[in-house]
């Protein structure tokens, strides 16, 4: 029967497409959620905050190496960069949000790390 | 107590770099070291991963051509994912450095390998590649343009006084986090291996109650164990994914 109706091959077709897009869509959350763990989103909240405050440390350092203000190119670099880090955790919470969004409705667009 | 002497358990010894082959042309030290070494050896095992599973290509793959396949694919949708098809002129240079972290992550995790990413020196200069691409390709790009970068559009003028100086060191903050973070996965995972094995050893060792306590670090190690391998591919695909995010703002400038 099958063997006479050309659509039945194409819809066939169009029926496992879904079933393994189906599929591959809903194994991709759990991969990504087993190794996002307490202790790695704490690393990167870490790593993200600690290196803007460091970035800001060493370029008021050098501010002051250079023009010779003392204490003031770390004071408003420190405060800088400490708001720099806070910036990056949002961000970086931001895009982990798309990103586990994106997961859920479909494979991720190109929007993503924009932020 | 014999046990004891014999087995080191120090866990930081595992990060020591030994010279291999001496050489010190004109006093700068350029010694073939166990990290060139192994850094060597995971170049050598991709070339022949990727060369073996692309000498015979099949209609219907083999195992080897399909790891070889799957690879590919899994980095060019993450390239397309995070930087767009404009991004795909990168594929190899991404391509290069998760294959490049991911073996060296997985070497690491056999018993007497040394773990290169363990290294702040090699995960550094990693970082820094990236982030050198990102800056003269976004400079050779958008020229000037590139800059837009650190002044997100719609503030109203006051504020780039605060906001300009807060981007650029959000921006140099970026190859450090990078490195940080690769570098502090696996040296403390390396630790935390070493020391819960050196555990289950030392209290085997000391005998009576002791050995009663025993397995229960052993299967700690264990669990660590399957933990560090999610860890070494985890690691080396959050390292590609940021390279394509921070290359995303190298082609798309503009916030």
């Amino acid at each position: 029967m099958s063997s006479d109706d050309p659509d039945s091959l194409g819809d066939r077709i169009a029926k496992a497409k879904a079933a393994r897009d189906a599929k591959t869509n809903a194994e991709r959350p759990g991969d990504v959620k087993a190794g996002e763990s307490a202790g790695a989103l704490a690393l990167r909240y870490g790593a993200e905050f600690g290196a803007s405050v460091f970035v800001g440390i060493l370029f008021g350092l050098g501010i002051d190496h250079l023009a010779g203000t003392r204490p003031w190119g770390l004071l408003v670099m420190l405060g800088l960069g400490l708001a720099a880090g806070t910036l990056n955790m949002v961000r970086a919470y931001r895009e982990m949000n798309a990103r586990a969004a994106a997961n859920q409705n479909g494979p991720p667009g190109p929007e993503n790390g924009t932020g | 107590m014999l046990v004891l002497r014999l087995i080191d358990t120090d866990p930081i010894k595992q990060f020591e770099v030994t010279k291999w082959i001496d050489f010190q042309p004109g006093g700068l030290d350029l010694s073939f070291t166990n990290a060139s070494g192994f850094m060597l050896l995971g170049v050598v095992m991709i070339l022949l991963l990727f060369g073996m599973a692309a000498s015979r290509a099949e209609l219907v793959p083999s195992r080897l051509q399909s790891i070889g396949e799957l690879g590919y694919g899994f980095v060019a949708d993450m390239v397309r994912g995070a930087a767009g098809e404009e991004g795909l002129k990168f594929f190899p240079f991404v391509f290069t450095l998760f294959f490049f972290i991911l073996f060296a992550n997985v070497i690491g995790m056999s018993p007497y390998a040394f773990t290169t990413t363990s290294h702040i020196v090699v995960t550094a200069s990693l970082a820094l590649l990236v982030i050198s691409i990102v800056i003269i390709y976004g400079f050779w790009k958008n020229g000037l343009g590139f800059l837009k970068l650190f002044a997100p559009a719609g503030a109203p003028w006051p504020i780039y006084i605060l906001l300009i100086p807060i981007e650029v060191i959000s921006f140099f903050a970026r190859p450090l986090t990078l490195a940080l973070r690769l570098f502090a996965n696996m040296l403390a995972g390396h630790i935390m291996l070493k020391l819960f094995a050196g555990f289950a050893v030392t209290l085997a060792g000391l005998g009576g109650a002791y050995i009663a306590i025993a397995p229960l670090a052993f299967g700690m190690g264990i669990a660590l164990n399957a933990l560090e391998f999610l860890v070494a591919g985890l690691q080396a695909y959050v390292f590609a994914i940021l390279t394509c995010v921070y290359l995303n703002d190298a082609l798309h400038p503009s916030h």
